[in-house]
């Protein structure tokens, strides 16, 4: 009795207690490592009871059992269980996957889920970069995500990298992405000065070399119109968004990393050695130790520290970075020496009405170039004529003082001449370095107005100076009228060249947004944005040169003065450029299901002609969840759509005015070609897309097509049209359409997830194609040089092809005599003469991109390697052209074993043509990691949280039939105006290294 | 409701934000002036006038008006050597009668001399000051003279037109009427040429340019440009009226008109200056042809072929100055050069780069080969090198000669001109040391083509002489009739108004 007594005591306090479980309600904030975190989902484990936090982080469940366990989660975040045991209270913080990419993406102006968004976006987070000393960033997107394709323009440390999200939307220049770091939309133009040097062009540097690859935090990719629009004017070619790192941990952490790398010539042009030369019939001149890579190259070098602090409290945080990388160069004489800093703070007061944000990161930047000129002629730049320099002259001559051959007292030698110069001489003879430092400063200003309503004020300052010194001793002697001068008093001729350009920056931003957002019912979520922004772009410089110095003066460049007085020469420049914007986005999420995002933006630039300041940039994204975190087979399943229009402004600034300028002795020449009626070019894009995941979250991935119609070509039409008229290209709307079309597939697979041993495998494809249609002009562009190609190109914009179509000579082979057949207009066989030039089919720009990488961890073991490659397109090789044909050969200069051994007659001339149009297929294994993380009491000893020690190649082995350095290569080959692509000529070989590095946390 | 009110609220925001104008994006130019009239600046006209003469240099050039009017004649070929001077076929074209409307110094010849023009018209619309008003007139005169005789048609705007306006068209022989008023309503108010400096606009130039024309006028005003040409015997009698009123004289060396202080010969009607280490181009004069071994050393391109040099005398000093000046510091004669080649000092012989003597031979073919790549044809040198700076000689560059215009005068008497030939073809022949040519139309041809050579008259005169289209030894063909104008660049066809020449 008494037993049954207290069963039915149990049975009532059972059902009490069940009774006032069902009743009892747990309220509760969830967090993320940078705070609230609105959309997680918060269940009743084993039951179907769930809720979803509000944007402040809160939920509110009813009905929950005393002893239930509550199952927070969050796509992208570790899901964390917590037993109940009666509190009524729970405030948890989830913590990162690492293993699932995360679902928050930066765009512009906010934030988004992945799982929300409805235009094509990728984020690529700091951990799935490639463990590499990129000097810059734009390099760890390079073969990782679908539709990015990631060109350097050569091997040079910090040469410029040409960046195209789906596809060359303009046929001018301009066809790079807006980048905006931390909110602050960059300057498109180049950091330092390019431009004409001492010998030639040289090549512009990369805009991006300034940031810090450690210090950013996420680079996202915004490709569609629904989600660029929102940066009207220029979002046509999409945008990058980087996002630099904050101070998230409460602890105070300090890393260190350092990495040193060791790097060589990837491929070569295999010209032939002195005895190969001498065995095939070249002009012997008795030594036989030259080698051209011993005398241009050396084994290249980068060190690299990186010093980073951070530190957060609930209402602040900090994080102070401190980087120093030194590259030498695999050519001689060449280096980049970077020095960053960066400092973030944010303080909120006020209960976090009031948050402020700082940011400043600095970068100095030396880079030490030599003569690698991109439109070198006859007597060629330092890898010219390394590699045309016969390798049976002696490099010095027999003189006990052992100079140069020919050295200034042998001025015509037997071995050279003012034509023919010795590489080494001109190494020697060369020096070159530019002093860049780059500011960029901004502070954000948050208040939150109501808890719906926020209002963000963003200031930001960019400047940058750079000073380029360039000097050629008067030792060496090149022929040219700019390599000689006359001392007007004595009639005595001097040598020697000295140029200083200095260039500088100075950039605001001012941007206002108002926000809103509220949650109407779970059915009907909504928020919205609507802004003003203003823009001012300043930019001068000066440049001085000097001619004619003192045989014995070797600082020509810092003791500028030097040289005669009647041959020194300034100039300076200043332009600006300010812009205006208006705009506005909302976001509806409709029964959870629905996602709508619409964006306007009205834009005004000072460079547009007086009648078309303004133009508007509107877009529609779609977003239907068909299927959203289910178990089983398919996870979720989500459609896109998207619909806008984007512009560019990339073209000159002071194109709408009728402009003068005074040149010397107050001669006053027009050097621009008003156009009034200028307006936006734009891009229409359209683009479906589905992202899903299946098979228990393990496949992940996504698929697009695409469609973007650019029209109202701004062109710079050549003078010809406005004659009479200024001598200079005005700047038009063309008529036309450049239209491109691409499908984009991405995915990724976790082959197998346990806490020893995880394994991923991801890839992605891109294949694209592009058209002009209605297009009526033939605009020539790919300018070559080089011996006998003044005047020569290559490529052409038209009508009904893709653009920088190949247009030459179709080449079919050497006729009995030696002279190259060619095909005439009828496309018989004929001979230079009669030869016509014809589109040949071909396209520079590849038709698919591919890139995959793996990576493996157990235990404390990781290993990563990742491939790309681009396919479908052909390469010019201006190299060959130039400078391999018999004829070089036979007078005296170097070239490969085949072409002094080709059939070709002496007198053949090196017309451009098909001959030296090649494959540019390639897949490269860009980078191969190994790492491993020590754990254990000796680094608790040394007060060590975590240690890594890792080894990692670059560009281990590249597959391809190309002849040339390296098939990827796009030397700037531009002529009016008119960018070109895949031109390799003379450029800087790419190099393969190893590096070893250390990564500490304390 | 209370949602309505939001969106409300937040269009209102909005209309706020848009209507509220920070800044109206006018542009300024920061390091230059604006030079439109209605764009808030005024133009500095003396110094757009200065560009304008300095557009004279252009001439200058081995390319563009110079290759036009020469490499398409009997006079001039530029040969492609092995490795040098294929540049697209461009040099061959010209001298084969195979040019295209994409042909790169035809388009560069239209953009100099009507950017020219621009920069006339900017000074004539503009100035407040006659004397520069007058000189801008000449050189505008000058300019479009060039256009017509190369394109035919030539674009002009109006006074006061905007620039975003398409240019409108005269056709050839509306230009030339222009062309004529122009010149005929200055002559007789432009200065007397200035002695010692013959570089500035001046009545002996504008009458030199109206007989030009007037002798031309029956080439320019007709239909078929090919010819056959009517000549209008009373245009012909004022080109004697004009050669007659021009106070130049003949200089007793013929080679004072080329030398480095030519700008004091009384022979030059209207020069290009230069000045010593400031100037054109006119070194290309000697490095176009020379080889590199030879001093001065050249780019070792152009030549001229046999039979152009078989119509000279070997001794005819024209082509033949053989001065202690050349020798001494050059080795060689200023004029043709054939046969062996030699140092400063005329000892040494020199080589070629491949070792052979370097021997200039009159067999000359298009695309050279063999142990000739390098020493094929005849090479030419018409201005004599300035020692003191061969990059940026003090000669200046000869755009009209006084013994052209009694050529003229010799012709146009010929055609049926009414006037005196007198003293003239002995006149010429004097100071050449060979026998005075012929007065008939035969005669005065040849002898024009062996005064004047490589002067930029040469296309022109074969036109006239309706020699120009005939086969001839590196084009052994009769061209098509077309070839006798420049095609309109491919580029300028951006203006609607403007259509392609026939046959192109």
């Amino acid at each position: 009795m008494k037993n049954s007594l207290l069963k039915g005591l149990l049975v009532f306090l059972t059902m009490f207690f069940t009774g006032f479980a069902y009743s009892q309600t747990v309220t509760g904030v969830v967090s993320d490592s940078s705070g609230p975190l609105a959309g997680a989902s918060v269940t009743v484990k084993g039951t179907s009871n769930s809720q979803q936090t509000d944007l402040e982080g809160k939920f509110t469940i009813k009905n929950v059992a005393a002893d239930a366990v509550l199952v927070f989660s969050y796509i992208g975040l570790k899901t964390e269980e917590v037993k109940v045991a009666g509190k009524s209270t729970i405030n948890t913080t989830l913590n990162e996957d690492q293993e699932v990419l995360k679902e928050v993406m930066v765009i512009g102006y906010g934030s988004v889920k992945k799982k929300d968004a409805t235009g094509a976006i990728d984020q690529l987070n700091s951990k799935s970069m490639d463990n590499i000393s990129a000097t810059s960033p734009a390099e760890l997107l390079r073969g990782k995500v679908a539709g990015v394709q990631v060109t350097s323009s050569s091997g040079e440390p910090g040469a410029a990298a040409s960046i195209r999200i789906r596809g060359n939307s303009s046929i001018r220049s301009g066809n790079g992405p807006l980048i905006v770091v931390d909110g602050v939309p960059l300057d498109g133009g180049n950091v330092s000065s390019g431009g004409d040097d001492l010998l030639g062009r040289s090549s512009s540097r990369n805009p991006l070399n300034f940031v810090n690859q450690n210090d950013i935090e996420s680079m996202t990719i915004l490709k569609d119109a629904s989600s660029t629009a929102i940066y009207g004017s220029r979002g046509a070619n999409g945008v990058i968004v980087i996002t630099t790192k904050k101070g998230k941990s409460k602890e105070p952490q300090l890393t260190y990393s350092t990495s040193t790398q060791f790097s060589k010539i990837g491929g070569d042009f295999n010209v032939m050695g002195a005895q190969e030369f001498v065995d095939n019939g070249g002009v012997d001149n008795g030594s036989r130790v030259y080698n051209w890579k011993d005398a241009v190259l050396q084994n290249g070098l980068t060190t690299s520290h990186d010093l980073s602090y951070s530190k957060s409290t609930d209402n602040s945080s900090t994080r102070v970075s401190f980087g120093a990388n030194n590259t030498e160069g695999i050519v001689k004489n060449t280096g980049l020496d970077k020095y960053t800093a960066s400092l973030y703070n944010s303080n909120d007061f006020f209960d976090g009405k009031l948050k402020i944000e700082a940011r400043l990161t600095y970068a100095g930047l030396k880079d030490r170039a030599t003569l690698v000129t991109n439109n070198a002629g006859f007597i060629g730049n330092v890898i010219g004529t390394a590699l045309y320099w016969n390798p049976t002259n002696p490099i010095y001559d027999a003189s006990p003082d052992g100079y140069y051959n020919p050295g200034y007292n042998s001025p015509v030698g037997a071995y050279g001449s003012d034509t023919y110069l010795n590489p080494v001489q001109l190494l020697d003879a060369y020096k070159d370095y530019t002093n860049t430092s780059k500011l960029l400063g901004s502070i954000n200003t948050t208040v939150k107005l109501t808890s719906n309503l926020k209002y963000q004020f963003l200031f930001g300052v960019e400047t940058s100076n750079s000073a380029r010194k360039s000097q050629l001793l008067p030792t060496i002697q090149v022929q040219g009228a700019i390599f000689q001068a006359t001392d007007p008093v004595t009639l005595e001729v001097k040598r020697g060249n000295a140029a200083i350009l200095n260039e500088s920056k100075f950039n605001k931003t001012f941007e206002h947004t108002l926000s809103y957002n509220k949650n109407f019912s779970e059915n009907v979520i909504f928020d919205a944005l609507v802004g003003y922004s203003y823009y001012v772009y300043n930019a001068d410089g000066n440049t001085a040169r000097g001619r004619g110095y003192d045989i014995e003066q070797v600082n020509l460049v810092d003791n500028i003065e030097g040289g005669l007085q009647n041959e020194y020469r300034t100039t300076s420049f200043r332009n600006r450029v300010e812009l205006q914007s208006y705009y506005g986005r909302t976001n509806f999420t409709l029964y959870k299901k629905l996602l709508i995002t619409a964006t306007l933006r009205a834009d005004g630039a000072t460079k547009l002609g007086a009648n078309n300041k303004y133009d508007y940039f509107p877009s529609v994204g779609l977003g239907y969840k068909v299927v959203e975190n289910k178990e089983g087979i398919l996870n979720s399943f989500k459609l896109r759509g998207s619909y806008g229009i984007t512009g560019n402004q990339e073209f000159s600034p002071n194109s709408g005015l009728n402009k003068a300028q005074y040149s010397l002795n107050g001669n006053l020449a027009t050097d621009t070609n008003r156009n009034l009626n200028l307006k936006w070019e734009t891009t229409k894009s359209s683009g479906v897309g589905a992202d899903f995941t299946l098979l228990k979250n393990k496949l992940s991935g996504s698929l697009d097509y695409f469609m973007r119609d650019t029209k109202n070509l701004i062109s710079p039409v050549p003078p010809a049209g406005s004659q009479p008229g200024p001598p200079s290209p005005r700047f038009v709307n063309l008529p036309g359409n450049l239209i491109n079309k691409g499908f984009e597939v991405s995915l990724n697979y976790k082959v197998i997830d346990t806490d020893n041993l995880t394994w991923d495998i991801s890839g992605n494809a891109s294949f694209l194609t592009n058209k002009m249609t209605k297009f009526a002009p033939f605009v020539l562009t790919g300018e070559l040089n080089g011996q006998g190609l003044s005047n020569a190109s290559a490529q052409v914009i038209t009508n009904n092809q893709p653009i920088y179509s190949y247009y030459m000579y179709e080449w079919r082979g050497f006729d009995a005599s030696g002279n190259s057949i060619y095909a005439d207009a009828a496309g018989n066989d004929t001979d230079l003469g009669f030869a016509a030039k014809k589109l040949v089919g071909k396209q520079p720009l590849p038709k698919m991109n591919l890139g995959f990488s793996t990576n493996i961890a157990y235990k404390n073991f990781d290993a990563s390697a990742s491939f790309y490659g681009a396919f479908g397109h052909y390469l010019y090789n201006n190299t060959a052209n130039a400078y391999f044909f018999k004829g070089a050969f036979l007078g005296g200069r170097n070239v490969p074993a085949s072409v002094a051994t080709s059939a070709q007659a002496q007198g053949d001339p090196n017309s451009p043509s098909t001959k030296y149009l090649e494959k540019g297929d390639f897949l490269r294994m860009g980078n191969l990691s190994f790492g491993y993380t020590f754990k254990g009491s000796f680094l608790d000893k040394a007060k060590i949280k975590s240690a890594r020690l890792f080894v990692n190649g670059q560009n281990l082995f590249v597959i391809t039939k190309y002849s040339g350095f390296d098939p990827e290569v796009d030397t700037d080959k531009s002529l009016n105006g008119v960018p070109s692509a895949g031109i390799d000529y003379l450029s800087y070989p790419r190099s393969k290294s190893y590096s070893v590095g250390l990564n500490l946390t304390f | 409701m209370k949602r309505n009110l939001l969106i409300k609220s937040i269009l209102f925001a909005s209309t706020l934000l848009l209507s509220v104008s920070c800044t109206d994006l006018k542009e300024e130019s920061l390091d230059g002036v604006i030079i439109e009239t209605d764009g808030g600046g005024t133009v500095n006209t003396s110094a757009i006038l200065q560009s304008a003469y300095n557009g004279l240099r252009e001439f200058q050039a081995q390319g563009q008006m110079f290759a036009m009017d020469e490499m398409s004649t009997d006079a001039l070929v530029g040969p492609t050597r092995g490795g040098d001077w294929d540049d697209g076929g461009a040099w061959r074209q010209l001298h084969t009668h195979t040019w295209a409307p994409d042909h790169g110094e035809v388009r560069g010849a239209w953009n100099s001399l009507l950017s020219n023009v621009y920069n006339c018209n900017l000074v004539i619309e503009n100035s407040s000051n006659a004397s520069e008003i007058l000189q801008a007139r000449f050189l505008r005169a000058f300019y479009y003279y060039n256009v017509v005789d190369l394109f035919g048609q030539a674009p002009y705007r109006e006074a006061g037109s905007e620039l975003e306006a398409d240019p409108l068209i005269w056709t050839r022989s509306e230009a030339t009427a222009y062309v004529i008023s122009e010149l005929e309503a200055i002559v007789g108010t432009l200065p007397a040429r200035v002695a010692g400096d013959p570089s500035i606009a001046n009545s002996d130039a504008a009458h030199f340019l109206l007989a030009k024309i007037y002798l031309n006028k029956g080439v320019f005003d007709s239909a078929a440009p090919e010819g056959p040409y009517t000549f209008d015997n009373a245009d012909l009698t004022k080109v004697v009226t004009h050669v007659d009123a021009m106070s130049n004289s003949l200089s007793t060396n013929y080679w004072d008109n080329f030398s480095p202080s030519n700008s004091s010969s009384d022979e030059l009607v209207f020069s290009s200056k230069n000045v010593a280490g400031n100037g054109g181009n006119i070194q290309s004069r000697w490095r176009m042809s020379s080889h590199y071994n030879q001093t001065p050393g050249g780019w070792n391109g152009f030549a001229t072929v046999a039979e152009y040099y078989n119509k000279f005398n070997a001794a005819d000093s024209r082509i033949n100055n053989t001065s202690p000046y050349m020798i001494n510091n050059f080795g060689n004669p200023a004029g043709f050069q054939i046969g062996q080649q030699y140092a400063p000092g005329g000892v040494t012989p020199l080589q070629d780069r491949n070792g052979n003597a370097l021997s200039f031979t009159s067999a000359l073919t298009i695309i050279t080969n063999g142990v000739t790549l390098e020493t094929a044809g005849i090479r030419g040198m018409k201005y004599m090198p300035d020692t003191a700076n061969l990059d940026a000689p003090n000669n200046d560059y000869v755009l009209m000669r006084y013994s052209d215009a009694l050529l003229m005068k010799a012709e146009a008497i010929t055609r049926g001109g009414t006037g005196a030939i007198g003293t003239i073809m002995a006149d010429i022949a004097a100071r050449t040391g060979q026998p005075a040519a012929p007065a008939t139309l035969d005669g005065i041809y040849a002898e024009r083509g062996r005064e004047l050579w490589w002067e930029g008259y040469r296309r022109n005169d074969m036109i006239r002489f309706g020699t120009f289209l005939n086969q001839r030894g590196l084009k052994p063909y009769v061209s098509a009739a077309k070839y006798a104008l420049y095609p309109i660049p491919a580029d300028a066809l951006f203006n609607a108004n403007l259509s392609q020449n026939p046959g192109y």
